[in-house]
């Protein structure tokens, strides 16, 4: 077979599509033929196969295309029908049955969702413009609100140790004053010398509680905080 | 080659392949183009382009050509956005696989599998 006999033979197979897409096949293999050259026609009209693959090829496209608007396309080629599928959501409303057997064109829909039309930026913008006042007092709202948590925290802290560095001082106090009285009234002594140590013991107890709460709560808080955000990042 | 291209990867090894032509390209050497990356046989590829054109990803123009006309392929700028949009698809898709067969992909992770098994844990 050679070059003229190969393109007959199409034409003839194609006589059952449109004269349009006819002449586009046959001028784009006859456009074929003189790129490769003449020395290669051969080679190419192996390479093609016989005249009926290449028709068949031709009237199964075309059969797809025309097939039910591309749904009965192969899905994988469904996520980037982007302009059909917002053809298709701004119809919807008209046609309350088709929603039902949208069934399978769902991977389609799902994925046109990625492209948001133009429009739809612009509102979303509009509609954070609009919101800005109350968005902002919210979002300062909840600033002051974790500020206020924040500060009640340390301040606990901050008391705790107060609390500590003055029972230890009283207890150094009582220990002194204690041990001064112990000659003139022994009894007296000892009982100032145990409230001392008494004190002490709270003091040092209120000490153990401020540094757990200060420096291992805090930063076990942070951390906390800081992962949930994370989580929600991703 | 075992693994095949689909319909939406032929798509879009078609649209880069022209792509890298700003002022266009003829069927011919898109084709032989395509042929040095996939295997894939002479004929599928006229109504891979001719479809590419109805949906307005190509567009077509004729231009002498030692002394006939050729017919020349460009993207559009909607073939461009395509082709960004498969550009990306397929990172996102190649990641994955590599991603578990180098096991870097934690599959405890995502222990809800659904219907359809393609449950990714982030979406």
């Amino acid at each position: 077979m050679n070059r003229t006999e190969f393109i007959g033979q199409l034409e003839q197979l194609l006589q059952n599509v449109s004269p349009g897409e006819r002449e586009e096949a046959l001028q784009y293999y006859n456009d074929y033929f003189d790129d490769a050259g003449a020395e290669k026609e051969r080679e190419v009209i192996e390479a093609l196969g016989s005249p009926e693959t290449v028709a068949e090829n031709i009237r199964r496209s075309l059969q797809e295309q025309d097939g039910g608007n591309g749904d009965s396309r192969p899905s994988d080629r469904a996520l980037v029908e982007y302009g059909k599928a917002r053809k298709e959501r701004q119809d919807a409303p008209d046609e309350g049955q088709k929603t039902s057997e949208a069934g399978p064109a769902e991977g389609k829909k799902g994925s046109g969702k990625k492209e948001m039309p133009v429009w739809g930026i612009l509102l979303l913008i509009l509609l954070f413009v609009c919101a800005s006042p109350v968005l902002l007092g919210l979002a300062l709202g909840l600033f002051g609100v974790f500020l206020g948590v924040a500060a009640a925290w340390f301040a606990i802290v901050i008391s705790f140790g107060a609390v500590a560095a003055a029972l230890i001082l009283v207890m150094f106090v009582l220990l002194a004053v204690g041990v001064v009285c112990i000659p003139s009234d022994a009894l007296a002594g000892a009982g100032v010398v145990g409230a001392g140590m008494v004190c002490g013991g709270i003091g040092i107890l209120f000490l153990i509680l401020a540094v757990v709460l200060g420096c291992v709560a805090t930063p076990a808080v942070c951390r906390g905080i800081a992962g949930l955000f994370r989580k929600k990042a991703h | 080659m075992i693994f095949h291209a689909g319909a939406a990867l032929l798509d879009a090894i078609v649209l880069a392949v022209v792509s890298k032509e700003p002022e266009g390209t003829y069927g011919y050497k898109i084709t032989q183009e395509v042929r040095q990356v996939i295997e894939l046989s002479e004929s599928t590829l006229y109504p891979v382009l001719r479809r590419l054109q109805k949906e307005e990803c190509l567009e077509v123009y004729d231009m002498e050509c030692a002394g006939r006309n050729r017919r020349y392929y460009k993207v559009t700028s909607r073939g461009w956005a395509q082709l960004k949009l498969y550009e990306s698809e397929w990172r996102q898709y190649a990641e994955r696989i590599t991603g578990l067969f180098e096991g870097r992909i934690d599959l405890s992770s995502g222990t809800n599998t659904g219907k359809d098994g393609t449950e990714c844990g982030e979406k």
